[in-house]
């Protein structure tokens, strides 16, 4: 930047150089016997006019090259950097899963909970520091201390999990925090592939992102799902390499605690590999996948379902046909499923115990039942009001949590989508614009969901996304909590949450902040005239 | 300003100031020529062609005509045939002085027309005194002075007051091509030596041919003032020439003296060269060398006895 741009006026002054060499210059007369040798000497001939050509000088390019010097320097340019702030210090440190790689020693958790404990000794007399363990909910550790012991003793007692990092909730909660903006620093200890690298808007403190970590070796389980069907037990599992070379792991799978299979895989480089059983016994209760291999990620090599549970749930499905959403709810095995035509719903008729899913119809009233609406037609039904369909083209925010943990709806791509009125007990989970897409809750006292628009017309129902949230729907429907719904996957469909970029190499970058200090550049271009003017002096003498 | 130049037209000392000692060491000193001459009268330097001195040449058959006091008569008894006695003929030589009193040869410290006044009256003394004829011809853009053939030693006075007198008028541009005027119209042969600055861009290789292709043995010398030799003025300057006022607008810098001495070498180089594939004698002298508080006799007539033009 430049700190006074007026100066840049001065390179006016090129002007009269120039002149001056356009100019001639009058000389005093001096007669000589002959010109003859002087002629050869000089070697031009210069006609007798108040102008002349300019012509190639060495002078006139050094002068130039002074006055921009100058000029330069008097404008006084500045470089931004970072104000390096000794005040209090907010530490967040990542304890997502992908913190747990150990391609920085011991891990990338350990090596972020040394530098806290670094930062923690740097504390200045009056100064205090606070402590953010960020999970998918952000939680405050330590706040506002300046107790050496206690500080240590918070941040040892962050731990690593297996889910996403919230960055924008953690850094709302830092911004609470800071007492002195202009003298806070807020440190961010998280893992390379994090995708941190901005701050979600603007910080009014010293924000400082470490990325610890690079292109970690990781070929990990990504899924796995077991069901019983036709008197037989079936399992797939797939894996991911979410490293750079190609592995090639064994995938050792335990039946109630017994090895029943080992799978020798190759995974390439940032693929995908899919394993399957189909013939495992009927009775199997308890099914284990262990991944045989050594790598940077230890935490997502083992894997388990469990095939005890017995009680399935009733779902009434009102429809006139939806192959995707019956496909989706019958490959539940938790799930009695029961289709019924919409003219055979009776509306008076009450299904205790089920959880009612109409699609493509509105009914006159709500059931005495937990319901799931699913394409509404205009028109209303108790609080909830639906318009017109209005074109949309693609989800515009989803939350990150909850019913909608482990869903990826980015990819989803919409026509149309029922304009709705809803009560606030019904939370948007997804939108377009100001229309709702998705969203749950309670209406009267019972368990609602709503997906307003047709999958059918999306391809939606062709994601890996599609069966989830319609599973995670029915648990929350069927009583679990928003919060606890992924507590139930494991019983049928497991998932290890992976890294999810791969963006490698062992970097520590100190980012972001909108107060800089500007440092003067300006001696430079100071010393750089100096040195030309110094050349010039030199040359003008040798020559 | 004109620094380093002359009075325009300053009359200079026909005596030259010359003393009675130097006078004395250039009485022992003769004009050398590097081939026999053929003069006009019989002198003290040796010809080409035969004549009636002492010395033996050659002997060759009687011719009906010649001279019977020739007749050797000690062959005609013992060969019974006539052959003629053949002598050298000594003949006086004629010494042409070029002088050069164009503008330019008024300028230098001390002026280059003294300088050249006072070598050419040493060698008109020197030729004189041996019974030389010394014949003075001016010149700047044409030949415009031409002074009569003298010889003996009581031409001395006469021929130095016209050195002077050439020398003191001072006009117009040096042009070689004046003396092929000159040689197209005069063809007798001698000795001829010319003075000048040759800071000229006229054709002076053609002027000197033309003096040599008319018979004459030519020698050169150039004149320069010490301030041609070495400039000393720095700054910003228009120079003016002389002779035909054209402006050199130089910014004199040690680089820019650096390429006029190379310049100057370079001419003289040329000078040099071209004098020695012709036979040329060739000195050049500085005006310091020859006049003022420089004056080095020793050193004058050194440089005159290795340019071969006394001895």
């Amino acid at each position: 930047m430049i700190l006074s741009p007026l100066s840049f006026l001065l390179a006016l002054f090129a002007i009269p150089i120039i002149l001056l060499y356009i100019l001639r210059l009058r000389r005093q007369d001096r007669v000589v016997s002959s010109t003859f040798l002087w002629r050869r000497a000089n070697g031009e001939l210069q006609a007798n006019a108040p102008w002349q050509r300019l012509r190639p000088s060495a002078f006139l390019v050094l002068q130039l090259l002074i006055l921009s010097a100058l000029v330069l320097a008097l404008a006084r340019p500045a470089s931004m950097q970072a104000r390096v702030v000794s005040g209090d210090v907010i530490v967040i440190v990542d304890e997502s899963f992908a913190m747990q790689a150990r391609d920085v020693p011991p891990s990338r958790f350990g090596a972020a909970l040394e530098q806290a404990h670094v930062l923690a000794g740097e504390l200045g007399p009056g100064t205090v520091m606070s402590v953010i363990g960020m999970g998918p909910q952000p939680h405050l550790v330590l706040a506002e201390s300046n107790a050496r012991q206690a500080i240590d003793s918070a941040i040892d007692g962050l731990s690593v999990g297996t889910s996403l990092p919230n960055f924008p909730a953690a850094f709302s909660l830092a911004s609470s925090l800071a007492r002195d903006v202009g003298a806070t620093r807020v440190v961010v200890l998280t893992s390379h592939d994090s995708g941190i690298t901005r701050p979600p808007g603007p910080a009014q403190f010293l924000l400082e992102i470490v990325r610890l970590g690079g292109w970690a070796r990781d070929v990990g389980i990504v899924a796995f799902t077991a069901s019983r069907a036709g008197g037989k037990t079936e399992a797939v599992l797939r894996v991911h390499n979410f490293g750079d070379r190609l592995v090639r792991p064994d995938v050792d799978l335990f039946v109630d605690g017994l090895l029943a299979d080992v799978r020798p895989l190759t995974v390439a480089a940032g693929k995908d590999t899919n394993v399957s059983w189909s013939t495992l016994p009927v009775s199997a209760r308890r099914l284990q996948a262990h991944l045989t291999v050594k790598d940077d990620m230890p935490a997502d090599k083992s894997v388990e379902a469990d095939m005890g549970r017995s009680v399935r749930r009733p779902v009434v499905l009102v429809t006139s046909g939806d192959y995707f959403l019956q496909t989706a709810l019958s490959l539940d095995p938790a799930v009695e499923l029961h289709v019924l035509p919409p003219a055979s719903y009776l509306s008076g008729r009450g299904y205790p115990g089920a959880v009612v899913v109409f699609d493509g119809i509105l009914p006159d009233a709500f059931p005495n039942s937990p319901t799931f609406l699913i394409d509404p037609p205009t028109g209303h039904v108790g609080p909830l009001r639906f318009g017109a369909a209005r074109f949309a083209s693609g989800i515009t925010s989803a939350a990150t949590g909850g019913l909608l943990r482990y869903v990826d709806l980015s990819d989803v791509r919409l026509t149309r989508v029922r304009a709705s009125l809803l009560p606030d007990s019904l939370s948007p989970l997804a939108v377009t614009g100001p229309l709702t897409l998705i969203a749950a809750g309670e209406v009267g006292g019972t368990r609602t969901a709503l997906i307003s628009f047709d999958p059918r017309r999306s391809n939606w129902p062709l994601l890996f996304s599609y069966p989830i949230v319609i599973h995670n729907l029915l648990e929350f429907l069927a009583g679990a909590s928003p919060d606890h719904v992924s507590a139930a996957i494991p019983r049928r469909l497991s998932f290890v949450a992976g890294p999810q970029q791969q963006q490698f190499g062992h970097t520590r970058t100190s980012t972001v902040r909108t107060e800089h200090q500007p440092v003067d550049l300006a001696w430079i271009f100071g010393l750089a005239a100096l040195l030309i003017v110094t050349f010039e002096w030199w040359y003008a003498l040798r020559r | 300003v004109n620094a380093g130049a002359a009075d325009d037209g300053a009359l200079i000392d026909p005596s030259f100031g010359f003393d009675d000692a130097f006078l004395r060491r250039l009485e022992q000193l003769a004009l050398r020529s590097r081939r026999p001459v053929v003069g006009p009268r019989a002198g003290p330097r040796r010809s080409p062609q035969h004549g009636s001195s002492v010395e033996f040449a050659d002997f060759r058959q009687y011719l009906p005509g010649d001279d019977f006091r020739r007749i050797d008569w000690n062959a005609y008894a013992r060969l019974d045939r006539l052959f003629l006695h053949l002598f050298s003929a000594e003949q006086m030589t004629s010494l042409t002085l070029f002088l050069d009193h164009s503008r330019s040869m008024g300028f230098g410290e001390p002026p280059k027309a003294l300088a050249s006044g006072r070598l050419a009256a040493i060698l008109a003394y020197i030729a004189l005194h041996r019974y030389d004829r010394v014949k003075v011809v001016g010149w700047a853009r044409a030949v415009d002075c031409e002074l009569p053939v003298r010889g003996g030693k009581g031409a001395i006075a006469s021929t130095w007051k016209g050195i002077a007198d050439v020398m003191s008028a001072r006009d117009g541009n040096t042009d070689f091509d004046a003396l092929r005027d000159y040689c197209r119209r005069r063809r007798d042969p001698g000795l001829v030596i010319v003075l000048s600055d040759f800071l000229t861009d006229s054709n002076w290789q053609g002027g000197l041919h033309a003096l040599q292709a008319s018979g004459k043995e030519v020698s050169v010398v150039q004149v320069l003032a010490p301030d041609e030799l070495q400039p000393e003025m720095r700054g910003d300057w228009a120079l003016v020439d002389a002779e035909n006022g054209a402006r050199v607008e130089v910014t004199v810098s040690p680089g820019l003296l650096r390429r006029y001495a190379e310049e100057l070498a370079s001419h003289t180089a040329a000078l040099r060269d071209y004098c020695g594939q012709q036979g040329m004698g060739f000195v050049q002298i500085s005006s310091a060398a020859i006049c003022g508080d420089r004056w080095i006799e020793d050193g004058v007539l050194t440089l005159l006895r290795e340019a071969g033009m006394v001895g």
